[in-house]
């Protein structure tokens, strides 16, 4: 006779293994009221072992960040990889996202099919916890490769994508689009903080997703993501949290 | 010195000069005495050009370099010329040598001290020491700040004011060191001092009789000298940090390849492979003559067993990512991969100091909790060079209303305000209002006014 527990257990993992998404061991799920992510997408604080990618218009969207934070959870103490072909990340940016520079490399590739190749090779490393990059075109071999690497490696791959890439065929686990919006009420003149619509286009197994579409809040002073309230404007709700 | 009390001072002796003269960037460094030690003897052993017997002096804080050229005079035309040419030698590596030449130790230490300038050394034969030191603050004779202190409490200040005094009485009144060091500095007692042994240099060297003309025998050869060298590496505790590897033709070309790697490893198979990735990349003849392989720097194998940036000993993850770094630096060079640290500076283009993961200096990243600028005000998108924008501001030292940039109209919802300036001394200063603003899109950028020139540039996004 097996027990309830035993039951759960098996029910669970069959769960998992339908979703392919792999758990993270030891790391704990934030709280819906921390991460507003978590209401858009459950796992995407556990999620490794595939691609996400994070689409948005034009320069100064706020993707990266808001990609970084919600997979801090993820990568854990593991190394995160940059490649930046553009030579134009910046490392206080970045500290600015609570990353810890000591787990954090920076590869500068000069051209495409190395920036290719060093994703690639970064995504099958298990020490590896993300690799970020950003690509305009991909081709679907590419991406299907990609996508084998981060699942041999246990890894995460964030791809930064333009919102044109909408319509191209992906290999990503979830595709996410990001369009920022202009902040309501006062600013505060020491916290710049600013609002993301995060809408989620794509996931490609059934996962459990419970909106497809969140209003969240930066705030880059903390780091948190705050989920906007859909009833009154976040001014309030800001400074009532920090009263 | 405290970072910051450097910074202090440096800010009190600079600022209230007015005159526009640009000198050379001031550089803080952390104090290390075991790295300043290890430059030191490098140092030393970068003399053996001028004598066998080279060291560097016994004290707390070493900073002379000790060398006996007892016997070398002759081949440098004499003891002005060779402290001459030390003194040149050392000017040329932008050091700012004082250098002198006595019998004694302790009379060559005072010299150096306090006779010698930098661009005339000082030679004190024997017969002159009786009249060269008497005249000299006691501080020549390399004595402790205690009993420097006890001497200049009772009116002693030079070596002729000890030399009256009664022998016997001295080591009873202000310990043995004094009357050691006096006896030293005129060689009534002998001084020695422990040589440098320069290291062995790590290198193996292949030349054939018949040129190699397959890759499979070149594969061969190299892997029995990597072993080689490897395992002389190995009896004494090291690995590789860096390979120099040179490969010569029959018409005497040389093909130079530099390898270098995360951790110091004594991995063959990997040191292989890393080698391999440059050769695939490069245009390598079809004969060769001669492979020569050289451990350039190396490092204790104990530090091996650390993680990447010097953490706790490394998991076999931590392992992974170390030879994917190595990986990545020899296929794709070494300025391609790097890791940052952040710099106490405000200026955003010297901010942060990107250095190579296989470079063998670890330095380290100053806290962030430390700085004085907000993180949360820098961009994660710095341009490398700032972009000229057209920007419509209402008051002259006001904040801009719209701008455009990349051929769109950006209209200024809010904003958050930063000035940054930089010394005059600087090179290449900075005096900028910077503003990281949201436009009615929601987008974020960092921009700035220059505050001498009025105009507007965008610097960076938040993405």
């Amino acid at each position: 006779m097996t027990s309830p527990i035993l039951a759960e257990l098996s029910a669970r993992l069959r769960q998992l293994e339908r979703s392919r998404v792999r758990l993270v061991p030891g790391v704990s799920e934030p709280s819906s009221s921390e991460i507003g992510l978590h209401r858009l997408l459950p796992n995407i604080s556990s999620f490794r072992g595939g691609l996400v990618e994070w689409l948005s218009d034009v320069k100064g969207a706020g993707s990266l960040s808001l990609a970084v934070l919600a997979s801090q959870p993820a990568v854990g103490n593991d190394y995160w990889i940059f490649v930046d072909s553009r030579s134009q990340l910046h490392l206080a940016g970045l500290a600015a996202l609570s990353l810890d520079l000591q787990r954090l490399v920076l590869v500068r590739p000069q051209r495409s099919a190395d920036a290719l190749w060093v994703v690639e090779q970064a995504l099958r490393t298990r020490g590896v916890g993300a690799v970020v990059c950003e690509f305009d075109h991909l081709s679907t071999t590419s991406f299907r490769r990609l996508q084998l690497a981060a699942e041999t490696g246990g890894t995460l791959g964030i791809l930064l994508r333009s919102e044109r890439a909408q319509h191209q065929p992906s290999w990503a686990e979830y595709r996410i689009l990001v369009r920022p919006l202009a902040t309501s009420g006062s600013s505060d003149p020491w916290q710049p903080r600013r609002r993301l619509q995060v809408e989620l286009l794509r996931a490609r197994k059934e996962l459990m997703a419970a909106a497809k579409l969140v209003l969240v809040e930066l705030q880059d002073a903390d780091g948190r993501v705050c989920l906007v309230s859909e009833l009154a404007s976040a001014a309030p709700a800001v400074r009532a949290t920090s009263a | 010195m405290p970072l910051a009390e450097a910074e202090t001072l440096m800010d009190c002796n600079l600022a209230p000069r007015k005159a526009k003269t640009t000198v050379r960037e001031p550089h803080f460094q952390a104090f290390d005495p075991a790295a300043d030690l290890d430059r030191l003897r490098q140092l030393a052993i970068d003399c053996e050009c001028f004598t066998p017997l080279f060291g560097i002096e016994d004290a707390e804080f070493p900073e002379s370099l000790l060398l006996d050229v007892t016997g070398c005079l002759h081949l440098f035309g004499g003891d002005q010329d060779l402290a001459s040419r030390l003194s040149e030698t050392f000017r040329a590596r932008e050091f700012l040598p004082r250098v002198a030449i006595a019998t004694t130790i302790g009379a060559a230490w005072a010299a150096a001290h306090f006779l010698a300038k930098q661009k005339s050394p000082a030679v004190v034969s024997s017969s002159q020491l009786p009249a060269v030191l008497p005249p000299l603050p006691l501080a020549a004779l390399r004595l402790t700040v205690n009993i420097l202190s006890v001497l200049q409490e009772l009116g002693l200040r030079t070596i002729s004011q000890i030399q009256v005094l009664p022998r016997a009485s001295i080591p009873s009144r202000f310990g043995p060191l004094l009357l050691k060091r006096l006896d030293q500095a005129f060689g009534d007692e002998p001084e020695f001092f422990v040589a440098e042994k320069p290291r062995e240099p790590f290198a193996v060297h292949w030349e054939g009789e018949f040129p190699i003309k397959s890759r499979e025998v070149l594969h061969a050869v190299s892997q029995e000298l990597l072993e080689d060298l490897l395992s002389r590496l190995t009896k004494r505790r090291e690995g590789l940090r860096q390979l120099r590897c040179v490969l010569r033709d029959c018409r005497r070309r040389s093909y130079e390849f530099h390898v270098g790697f995360t951790v110091p490893t004594d991995h063959a198979r990997h040191t292989f492979e890393m080698l391999c990735l440059q050769w695939e990349r490069a245009d390598l003849p079809d004969e060769m003559d001669s492979i020569h392989l050289e451990a350039v720097v190396t490092g204790s194998l104990q530090t091996a067993q650390r993680d990447l940036f010097g953490h706790e000993p490394g998991t076999d993850k931590d392992r992974e990512v170390v030879t994917l770094l190595d990986r990545l630096s020899n296929r794709l060079g070494s300025r391609t991969v790097l890791r940052g640290r952040l710099l106490p500076e405000a200026q955003p283009e010297v901010a942060v100091a990107y250095e190579p993961c296989t470079d063998p200096e670890m330095r380290t990243s100053i806290d962030p909790e430390c700085l004085k600028t907000k993180l949360s005000q820098r961009p994660t998108s710095l341009f490398t060079q700032p972009e000229s924008i057209e920007a419509l501001a209402i008051a002259p030292d006001g904040l801009p209303q719209s701008f455009r940039w990349n051929h769109q109209e950006h209209h200024v919802v809010r904003s958050w305000q930063e000035r940054i300036e930089t010394g005059w001394w600087r090179v290449v200063s900075a005096n900028r209002d910077y503003f990281r603003i949201e436009v009615h899109t929601g987008h974020h950028f960092w921009i700035f006014r220059r505050l001498d020139q009025q105009d507007w540039f965008i610097h960076g996004t938040f993405d």
